[in-house]
This record gives C-alpha cells, structure tokens and sequence, in this order.
C-alpha cells in the first residue's frame, strides 16, 4: 500500500502565546486515504479547527512550531516545507473551506472574482465567468449570476459559507477539508451540500476531511469518525459503529446529548463541564474529571490505545467492559 | 398589554444588478412586510431557510439597518434606525467579525459596564467578567487573551457574554448556538432558559434549528423569502405545522439513527431578485394549485394564535401529516 495523501503521524503542535509555547494539539495520530472520507468531531475547543488548519499550515510558523512526530500530504512534510510548496498544495490539492466564511472572502473581491482566482484564471473573460456562476449554482446559490457580481457583505452567513465551500471546490482538489461548512445552513440547503459533497467523492474521487460537532451530519458522509478531546484523538472507527456502539465514555455522553425534536423540554442533556484548556490539561486521562465512570486508577497515568475492536479503538483501558454494560 | 418590542408590516430593499454607473437595475426584496411583536420575558424563534431574511429583519430590529418603509417600536417609542437603545442587544451570526481584536476578554466583556459609568476596582471587574464567562464554558485563563486566539465556537461565546453583561431585557440572538456542540449548546440554551425565567429576559431567537428553537421559544415564526408564512405557540408549530414549507423543514430534522430525507423541499431555491409570483413558495409546494400561481396569500389567523399564509392550509391540517 503507498503513502496516505493525508497523514497526522504523532502530530504535536504548540502555539506562541504571551507566556511562552503552549502545546495544543498531542500526538495526533490520523490517516486519510485517495477518495476516502474522514469526519473529526468533538466539543467547542477540542483542537478539530487547529488540525485541519495544519494540513497546508496555515498557521505561520512565528506562531506555531511542530514539536514532535508529522504531518503529511500528498508526500510532503508540511511542517518542514517552504511557503512554494504550500502554495502549490493549497487549492490545488488540498481546498479548505473555514469555519467563519466571512473572515476567509476577501471583502474587496466580488464572489465571482474570487472563484476564478481559485482557479488561477486571473483574466476573466465570458467563458471564465460562466465557469464561476457554474461552480456557485453547484452549490446551491439560487441567482448564482446575480450573486457572481456581488460582494461577500451583500450576502447572507449561509450564501457566504456556500461562496466559500464554491471556490475551495472549483480547483478539484484532491482533499477537501472543510472546516463546520453546514453550520450556517438550515436542513433543506445542508442536505443539498451534503449530497454534492457525496457527489464530488463519487465522480472526482476527492477525499474528505470534514470538522463538525454536529453527529448527525457525520453519518452518510464520513468513513470513519476520529474524536477529538484536549487536543487528543481519544476515539477512532467506522461511522456507524462509533455512532451505534461508541467505546469512550466521552463518545457515549456526545451521542446521547444530541438534542429531538419533541423531547420534554425542561433541560437540555448537557455533558457538566467544559474540555479543559491547552494548558489546563490533567494528568491523567483528561476527561476523568467529567467522566461518570472515573476511577481512582484514571487520573493516575494517560491511558495508552485501546484497540477494543476491528478498526476501532479509543483513549480508555475501560472501554469494552463499560460499553457492554 | 403593550409589547416590549412591535416591527410594524416592516420592509428591507437592497439595491442589485448595478449598470455602467452604479445606479441599481433591480432590487433585492430582503424582508418585505413583516410584522411582528415580542411582550417582555417571551421568546420568539425565528427560522427558515437560508436567505429568507432572518438576519436583516434582526438587524433592524437592533436598529443597525434603517427599512425602506415600516416602523420598530421599542416600548412604544419609534425606535426605527436607531441603534443603541438601552436594554437592546445583538449577538451576531458571525462571531469574527464581532468582536475587536485589539481588546483583550475582559474589557470585551467589561465594556458595557465602563461605557455605564460603573465604578468598580479591577479586581471587582475581572472576578465578574470571570463569572460571568463561566457561565459560558469558559475559563478564567481566557480574561487576559485576544479573540484571536479562541476557537471558532468559544468565540461566539465570548459574544454572548458581552451582550449579557449588559444586562438587557432583550436580546436578539442570530444564530448563537449553530457553531456550538451539543453539549456547548446545551450549556448556553439552558442559561438563556434560565435568564429568561429569572430576569424575564425577551428573546428574538434566530436560528435554522428547529429541535433547539422549540426547546427555548414560547412561540415560533416562519419565513420564507422574506415573508412570514407561518406563527404559532412552539409547541403547536412543531407538532401541527400547517404550511407546507414548515412541514418539509420538520421533516428534514437531522438525527443520528434516522436516516436523513434527503431532498426535504423540492425544486431550486428562489431568487429573492426575481420572486415568485403569488405564493412565493408555490414553485416548490407538493400542493400548489392554480390559486397559488396567482394570487398571494393572505396573513390570517387560521385558529386563535395560529397565524399563516397559506390557500390551501385547511382548518384541518390532521389528514396531511408532514
Ligand atoms: N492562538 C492561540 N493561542 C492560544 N490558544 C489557542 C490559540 N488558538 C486556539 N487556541 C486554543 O486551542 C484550543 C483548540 O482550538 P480549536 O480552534 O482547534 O477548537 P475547535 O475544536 O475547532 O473548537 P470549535 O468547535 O469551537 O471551533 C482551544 O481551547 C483554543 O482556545
Ligand atoms: N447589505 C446587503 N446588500 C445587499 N443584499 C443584502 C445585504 N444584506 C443582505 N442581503 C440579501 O438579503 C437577503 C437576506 O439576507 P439575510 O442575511 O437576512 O438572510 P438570513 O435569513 O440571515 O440567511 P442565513 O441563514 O444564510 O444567514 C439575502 O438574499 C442577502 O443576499
Ligand atoms: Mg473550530
Ligand atoms: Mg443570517
């Protein structure tokens, strides 16, 4: 088997801060394959937006350092790559699509200029143009010529995250990263993304790193679900057995606080507390000040990888007999 | 009774297709005659699809955007185009461009209560703010650091914290918790549950997610293209929606364990350039008749407090379910 296009391989990263390099994400151990498709999913500050950042690093290297182990694409160390060769992976292949779309459009560019420029076709002519509103329609902007020739302020939070998911698509990339691209969206226009996205798997053989705290999006797109906690990948396996039979108590507690529609209404199924801040991580296993199952033994030394099951493992000596119970 | 907030048959234009010299050839019809009204403590959720005009009709409402033609009272008073007013305030969809990134957290969060006169000692200030970001998820270490270096979601947090720390009557809130987790959601759903029974805190609560804007709204408003086509108790709209357009976005509810619908509204989204004409839904309606193509429908109450506008809505909605 040759190399993954996409590998974290132990991947360590620490960022400058006022008080000196704090490490953020530790030993990120993922891979993604030609065609294959990864979901990365975990709570509000759990390390998913600085993984995804480091596939073409996009953080510049004043501001963070990688301390240990890799991450590669497509072959190159990305870490150790002058800025040529991050420019040439970027857009061409590896796309992103951020999380907060209205930073990531440039406010002076028109959307249409700004598609073609992702193409790298910096004099448009009629045919170019046409080429942009075709890449806006298949993303479902309605009015997509009208749209070309506006200014990313005249859009709506959802029309932009289309724009963005539009020029990081024009490219074909070969991997896709897309960074909560369905947040803005409402559930009509979500499936809508959903299913192109499915689309250009199936006939471009794009590969998929997608970032979302939403689990119901996961399924029907992702392969395999990697979950994220502290800044570590604590659970790791196919979609649906990671949805149906999750091995890590903090899976587990994820999957039940997914809020119904006609659930009694009194309180919502919060998990207490939040993930613990870069910096503020325990020893220990890092979830067992919040884990219902915490034993004495658990804040004593982190938990090595548990390979539970075929292809599915997670951060926690106690997995299996938990999860039969 | 005299509503806190009342937007009177409001409506938003946005000039389009610029020629040669800028002058616009068409216009963009963001929000076109709506009308709504919040009293104080109550929560009123605002959802529909992506572009209907969730976030001008917010904006107005905060007074950040001046209408074309209709009025926003606040308290009785016209308040229309008016930002600023005290016991009012926004929380933004986009969490970035929100916040200023030369401030550190604390004078973010401390802001309103400086820009209010208050004489308090910078530890007084920083234990508050601290308080006050706990309730939000996040921890004390985030006082002293600049928005930049927050995760998207914490961010938005940051966001909610300040509009809370000006103590307002009411806040409007777009789009707050989409970026959230649901355990993060959970947290700030519950605290705005809580806020408004302790404080009688009003809410406009703007949001695609239908599970957690029933959960928190007293009553629901649907829009679609700029209009309203649909306003009920929360519970009635969820369990009975009576506009077709309502019905599909029920049934595109996403949920782990139940496969996704996957094309819940049929045909292309409409242009807001170049409406439909009568029903602005009617392109996309399983019952679109004749009528529909025509004529639009008019706002009426089909029973007390159930409002929408629709010709084929029946009195009896039980024999089509969603
Ligand atoms: N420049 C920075 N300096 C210090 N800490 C940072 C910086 N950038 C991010 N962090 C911290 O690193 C952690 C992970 O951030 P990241 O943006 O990857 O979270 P996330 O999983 O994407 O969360 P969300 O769902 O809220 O977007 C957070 O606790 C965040 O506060
Ligand atoms: N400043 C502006 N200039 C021109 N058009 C605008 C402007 N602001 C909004 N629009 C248009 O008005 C319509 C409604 O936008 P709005 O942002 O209110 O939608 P929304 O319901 O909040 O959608 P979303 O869920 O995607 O955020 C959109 O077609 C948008 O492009
Ligand atoms: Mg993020
Ligand atoms: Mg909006």
């Amino acid at each position: 088997m040759g190399a993954p296009l996409l590998s974290f391989e132990g991947f360590t990263l620490e960022l400058a801060t006022a008080s000196g390099w704090l490490r953020v994400l530790d030993g990120i151990d993922l891979r993604v394959g030609e065609g294959e498709s990864l979901a990365l999913v975990g709570e509000s500050g759990s390390g998913k937006t600085l993984c995804a950042q480091s596939v073409t690093r996009l953080l510049p290297l004043h501001h963070a350092r990688c301390t240990s182990g890799a991450v590669r694409l497509s072959g190159v160390d990305v870490f150790k790559a002058g800025e040529r060769d991050l420019r040439r992976l970027r857009g061409a292949v590896a796309g992103h699509v951020f999380q907060e779309p209205a930073a990531a459009l440039n406010p002076a560019m028109r959307i249409g200029d700004q598609v073609l420029e992702a193409l790298r076709l910096h004099r448009p002519s009629e045919a170019r143009h046409a080429e942009a509103v075709r890449w806006l329609a298949r993303v479902g902007i309605p009015a997509p010529e009208d749209r070309a020739r506006q200014f990313p302020h005249e859009l709506s939070g959802g029309l932009q995250q289309r724009a963005t998911l539009a020029i990081a698509l024009a490219p074909r990339p070969r991997l896709l990263v897309a960074d909560e691209p369905t947040t803005a969206l409402d559930v009509t226009v979500q499936a809508q993304v959903l299913e192109l996205l499915a689309q250009a798997r199936a006939e471009l053989g794009m590969a998929i790193l997608l970032v979302t705290h939403n689990l119901g999006v996961v399924e029907g797109i992702a392969d395999r679900v990697a979950v994220l906690y502290a800044g570590q990948v604590v659970e790791h396996g196919p979609t649906a057995d990671v949805l149906a039979r999750p091995l890590h108590p903090y899976t587990r507690a994820l999957v039940a606080s997914v809020p119904r529609l006609g659930q009694a209404t009194d309180r919502l199924g919060a998990l207490p507390g939040s993930v613990p801040a870069p910096g503020a991580w325990p020893t220990g296993c890092r979830f067992q000040p919040r884990c219902p199952q915490a034993r004495a033994s658990c804040g004593e030394a982190s938990p090595p990888w548990n390979a539970a099951r075929l292809a599915h493992g997670a951060r926690c000596p106690f997995a299996t007999e938990e999860a039969a119970t | 009774m005299k509503a806190l907030l009342a937007v009177e048959d409001v409506r938003m234009l946005y000039p389009a297709r610029p020629d040669a010299w800028g002058r616009p050839r068409a216009w963009l019809h963001a929000v076109d005659g709506v009308s709504l009204r919040v009293d104080a403590g109550e929560v009123v959720g605002l959802v529909g699809e992506s572009g209907c005009g969730k976030s001008t009709l917010g904006r107005i409402v905060a007074g950040l955007e001046k209408p074309t033609r209709g009025v926003v009272r606040w308290d009785g008073l016209d308040v229309t185009g008016r930002a600023g007013t005290p016991g009012l305030q926004m929380v933004f969809q986009d969490s970035s461009g929100a916040l200023d990134p030369r401030w550190t957290v604390a004078q973010i969060v401390a802001e309103p209560w400086l820009a209010r006169g208050r004489r308090m000692s910078r530890a007084e200030l920083r234990q508050e703010a601290a308080a006050l970001l706990a309730e939000v998820g996040l921890d004390e270490g985030a006082l002293d650091r600049f928005p930049h270096a927050f995760s998207g979601g914490q961010r938005q947090r940051i966001g909610i914290a300040r509009a809370l720390a000006a103590r307002p009557r009411m806040l409007v809130c777009d789009e707050v918790v989409s970026a959230l987790d649901v355990s993060v959601q959970a947290l700030v759903v519950n605290l705005l549950a809580r806020l408004r029974g302790e404080r009688g805190l009003a809410m406009v609560f703007i949001s695609h997610d239908l599970a957690v804007v029933e959960h928190l709204s007293q009553r629901i408003v649907v829009m679609y293209l700029g209009r309203l086509v649909e306003e009920g108790p929360s519970r009635d709209v969820c369990s009975r929606p009576l506009h077709p357009y309502t019905q599909a976005l029920l049934a595109a509810v996403p949920e782990p364990g139940r496969p996704r619908s996957r094309a819940p509204v049929q045909g292309e989204a409409p242009s807001p350039l170049a409406p439909p004409t009568g029903c602005p839904f009617h392109p996309r309606c399983p019952l679109a008749s004749a009528r529909c193509r025509a004529e639009m429908p008019a706002w009426r109450e089909s029973s007390p407090g159930r409002w929408v506008a629709c010709h084929e809505a029946a009195a009896d909605v039980s024999q089509r379910g969603p």
